[in-house]
């Protein structure tokens, strides 16, 4: 009685409260009251109903009158509030919603399709069938929710009405299409080209085909006077190269071959379309050599927008472009120049032999951006000195990592360790002064011990005891320069660190000593540090002893895996599975079960390796119904590798809603099916 | 190989979307899918930083090691962009200052309040917070009253600068030239007078934890801009409740430009003022007071 009194209150907070209550108040006819509060006028009741109806869809049987709330035609915010819940239940309410189609009147026909939308490929099926139907309504909603959906069957229901006559059916569908980033045939699309509705999505398809006539159309869209369609070519060409093979190819001959005009569009979208237009449009340029994009591309790259594959654009137009660079890093803002000249160093570092002439230019700004005033210059010409410093330079490096230790410190390490390599007496000195402590020390450190002799082992043994654990880690992690017993007993030390990552170090440290016949010196104490109490540290001394093939530890490494640790199991189980110990089979059954996504998935691995293991593929199998996306996709891509059973694959994928997971289970059946034949 | 720039552990697709997922789950935040190499080249300074050899196992410390937060933070702090400006979006501020301002002040005295509070939710190196501060200090409508003006920011780096006080150039490039007067030359910029700094306050606070921000108190205005952008839908969600919580019935939230509540939430009201127009937390209906609601009141 106080819960309908409470339901009934004009307070929102006091309906919001009962609702609550729902869930855990045994009251006659709850469900009754949960669906009529899923239509409250107040949203933060209508939201607390949703989540009571998701947590108690099936205990309450809700879901026929979570269908009966969405076809209602009186309360907006029921209906709403239905699809959400029945939306977020996703395969869930898959039978309720198929049930539901050919009673829901025909106003409401189009909210129970945008729902199977969600519920997973056990509607696909159905959805394909009304995406032909009479109501023009029913037919999108079925289109819109078959790309939802996505997987193979749905695709090539879309792919049959590309031919449509009617238009809106026919974007509806190359929409969805391109939503899924289905592959489409030239000839699929030319036509769609020509028509005016669709031409631009069209375009934007064109990018998934590797045909090379969809590549020699999109640079002929470059030259279209429409921007929205220039704009959409570009972005598609970015695809094209970013997939690779032989459309990426295709894409950068052409790109050699571009008209003036082509890339002065090209350079106006570099300069100022959207992110991805950017870098397409910047990208393509690298490839063509556009010696006017280079000012883009710099300050893409200080941006961090610069893709990996437009640097190797830059790569592969080599040390031509090191002078160019150098020239427009003098216009730009301080972070782009710093990138202009890594990437000038980048380029003239990598083929010495052509760069012969602008490598005196690039020297002198390496230095000035060294002995500057602006930290990011200072950090890239630091980094790139590792590839230019002469004796003379050290001193200068380590000005500049004392004057920003947090940027410019680590890059004139390395430089300076490789300075030291040829020339230790010059680091010796630059450094020798130095306090070794905090960010300074950490990155100076692998530079002293690569000078060697009986001052830089000191320095060394000393920094093991620096106020800042970053330094005492850096110590540690240079402990193998030293070598030996001494060596091993220093880390030994650092395992009682109060820093658990100067212990963590230390246990790398560890597992890399060894004597002159390769005999792992550390074992002992790897195995001492199995027992400390510490997350990081059991599980580097778990992977450790793992990597040293010590069987000896196998049983506390068994006795982790049993505990069940988050953290430690996984890593554990890992080098159970390396050092090949027979009892492991008794561990992967429980693992299974655990809650750590973590162990979850190297069980599945062990168990995968393990050709013996009794019921290999069930087990695997059991775990494509996991709640976590990653643990389902491994599951999957494991079955494709051991050659699993292609009806269970099948199984879930009418019921996976995770695209990641989806590709992965088709994956697999394709490489099943492929063994198969 | 490149030696030198763009070296260092790849980011695959699927570590790029656990660590995607972990970040959201944390903070609310929300990358695009083709934030992959952002994510690749911007996190590797802290796998080199805490000495894991790939993205996998930066992922597994995220998730296990005991400063596995503060290592999470840090990681946000690298992925976000924190430029922001003094008198950023100025129309905005100006109606902050000339109506808001105003209104507040008439309604709190009433109340017999002495006390305003603004908070700048998301404040990153503090200029929002001083660029109020300075326009609470113009009206000369609150003196003698306890103003306070809270800055919070998921980042600590950026808290760091925000306490400095101190800017550069690129800071002052939309301050109108009035408010000069309330900075002084000092070494590496221009620094807040310390009248306006003793107004303001900062914290690192995760806007996700609502329970903690409760340390804010109520506030009177929030001012939210650009923030919710980097958000879900979700955590969008989360946060506007929060901030409805922490107003004032009546009190104001300010959002960015092109951020609005059209698909949140229906609780706050839409306010028109002269050059803004501005979201409000309904004042409270007087007690006793009988039949349908006003517009912008709320039962008490």
């Amino acid at each position: 009685v106080s819960v309908q009194r409470d339901l009934a209150s004009e307070d929102a907070e006091v309906r919001r409260r009962a609702v609550a209550s729902l869930a855990h108040d045994d009251v006659p006819d709850r469900a009754s009251m949960l669906i009529a509060a899923l239509g409250d006028s107040d949203w933060r009741v209508r939201k607390e109903a949703v989540g009571v109806a998701i947590e108690h869809a099936e205990p309450w049987d809700l879901f026929a009158r979570l269908v009966d709330a969405l076809c209602q035609g009186e309360n907006v915010g029921l209906r709403n509030a239905a699809l959400e819940v029945l939306e977020r239940l996703g395969p869930r309410s898959s039978s309720a919603l198929l049930a539901a189609l050919s009673s829901a009147p025909s106003s409401a026909r189009k909210f129970v399709v945008a729902a199977l939308g969600f519920a997973g490929g056990a509607g696909v099926v159905k959805l394909a069938e009304l995406s032909n139907d009479p109501d023009p309504n029913t037919a999108q909603a079925a289109l819109e929710a078959l790309a939802r959906v996505g997987g193979r069957a749905a695709e090539d229901a879309l792919r049959a009405h590309l031919s449509n006559v009617n238009p809106v059916a026919k974007l509806a569908a190359l929409e969805g299409l391109e939503r899924i980033e289905a592959r489409l045939t030239f000839d699929q699309i030319a036509p769609l080209l020509a028509d005016r509705l669709v031409r631009r999505l069209a375009v934007r398809v064109l990018g998934f085909c590797e045909d090379p006539r969809a590549i020699a159309a999109l640079f002929s869209v470059l030259s279209d006077p429409s921007p929205a369609a220039v704009g959409e070519a570009v972005s598609a060409l970015g695809r094209v190269l970013e997939h690779g093979g032989s459309g990426a190819l295709d894409a950068a001959t052409h790109a050699h071959r571009m008209s003036e005009a082509q890339k002065s569009t090209l350079r106006a979208l570099a300069g100022a379309g959207s992110d991805r237009a950017r870098q397409a449009a910047t990208w393509l340029l690298l490839l063509g050599h556009d010696r006017e994009v280079l000012g883009v591309a710099a300050e893409l790259a200080s941006e961090d927008r610069l893709p990996p594959v437009a640097l190797e654009a830059l790569r592969a137009w080599g040390a031509p472009a090191v002078e160019p660079l150098l020239e427009a890093a003098q216009a730009l803002s301080p972070r782009a120049r710093s990138a202009a000249l890594e990437m000038a160093a980048d380029l003239a570092a990598i083929d010495p032999e052509n760069s012969k002439s602008s490598r005196p230019a690039l020297i002198a700004a390496l230095r000035d951006a060294l002995s500057g005033d602006e930290p990011a210059a200072a950090a890239a010409a630091a980094a790139a000195m590792a590839a230019y410093a002469e004796p003379s330079d050290a001193p200068a490096l380590v000005r500049a990592a004392s004057k920003f230790p947090e940027q410019a410190a680590r890059g004139a390490g390395w430089a300076l360790e490789r300075l030291a390599a040829s020339h230790p007496k010059a680091v010796e000195a630059a450094i020798a002064t130095v306090t070794l402590d905090g960010p300074l020390g950490a990155a100076l450190l692998p530079a002293i011990a690569r000078v060697g002799g009986a001052s830089a082992a000191d320095r060394l043994q000393a920094t093991l005891s620096a106020d800042d654990p970053r330094a005492r880690r850096a110590a540690v992690l240079v402990l193998p320069r030293l070598g030996g017993a001494h060596a091993v007993e220093l880390a030994g030390f650092a395992l009682a660190d109060e820093d658990l990552d100067v212990q963590t170090a230390a246990v790398l440290v560890l597992a890399q000593l060894a004597d002159d016949e390769g005999k792992p010196l550390g074992t002992e104490q790897l195995r001492l540090a199995l027992r400390s109490g510490a997350v990081p540290v059991v599980a580097a001394a778990a992977r450790a002893l793992g990597a040293i093939f010590d069987r000896g530890s196998i049983p506390t490494l068994r006795e982790l895996v049993r505990e069940g640790r988050p953290g430690i199991a996984a890593p554990a189980m890992a080098s159970l599975r390396t050092l090949g110990d027979p009892g492991l089979d008794d561990l992967l059954v429980e693992a299974l079960g655990q809650t750590d996504e973590e162990l979850v998935k190297e069980a599945l691995r062990s168990i995968a390796s393990r050709s013996e293991a009794p019921r290999r593929a069930a087990r695997i199998a059991l775990a494509l119904e996991h709640p976590a996306w990653d643990v389902r996709q491994l599951a999957a891509r494991l079955l494709g590798d051991i050659g699993g059973d292609a009806a269970v694959l099948e199984a879930r994928r009418a019921r996976e809603t995770d695209p990641g997971v989806q590709k992965a289970i088709e994956d697999a059946l394709e490489t099943i099916r492929g063994g198969e034949r | 190989v490149s030696i030198l720039f763009d070296a260092g552990p790849r980011l695959s697709p699927d570590e790029f979307r656990l660590l995607r997922e972990l970040i959201n789950r944390f903070c609310g935040i929300t990358f695009s899918d083709d934030s992959l190499y952002v994510f690749e080249r911007r996190l590797r300074d802290r796998v080199r930083e805490i000495g894991v050899i790939d993205f996998t196992q930066y992922y597994h410390h995220l998730r296990y090691h005991p400063n596995a937060r503060a290592e999470i933070e840090a990681a946000v702090d690298a992925l976000v962009t924190n430029e922001t400006y003094l008198f950023r979006e100025e129309y905005q501020l100006r109606a902050f200052r000339y109506e808001i301002l105003d209104e507040l002040k008439a309604r709190l005295s009433e109340e017999n309040r002495r006390s305003l509070t603004v908070w700048s939710a998301g404040c990153s190196t503090g200029e929002e917070v001083y660029s109020l501060a300075i326009l609470i200090a113009e009206t000369g409508l609150f003196e003698g009253w306890d103003v306070r003006v809270f800055g919070n920011d998921i980042s600590r780096r950026v808290l760091a600068t925000a306490r400095r006080a101190t800017y550069g150039g690129s800071s002052f490039r939309a301050m109108p030239p009035q408010y000069e007067q309330y900075f002084t030359e000092v070494d590496g910029g221009r620094q807040v007078v310390p009248h306006i700094r003793a107004m303001c306050h900062f914290g690192h606070l995760n806007l996700l934890e609502r329970e903690r921000s409760a340390l804010i108190g109520r506030a009177d205005v929030v001012f939210c801009r650009n923030v919710l952008i980097y958000f879900d839908e979700k955590a969008r969600r989360q946060v506007i409740d929060t901030f409805y919580d922490r107003l004032y019935p009546g009190g104001y939230l300010l959002l960015g430009h092109s951020e609005s509540l059209l698909n949140s939430t229906t609780a706050f009201e839409l306010v028109h003022l002269t050059t803004d127009m501005v979201y409000r937390r309904p004042r409270l209906r007087a007690p006793g007071a009988r039949g349908a609601r006003n517009e912008g009141e709320e039962d008490t």
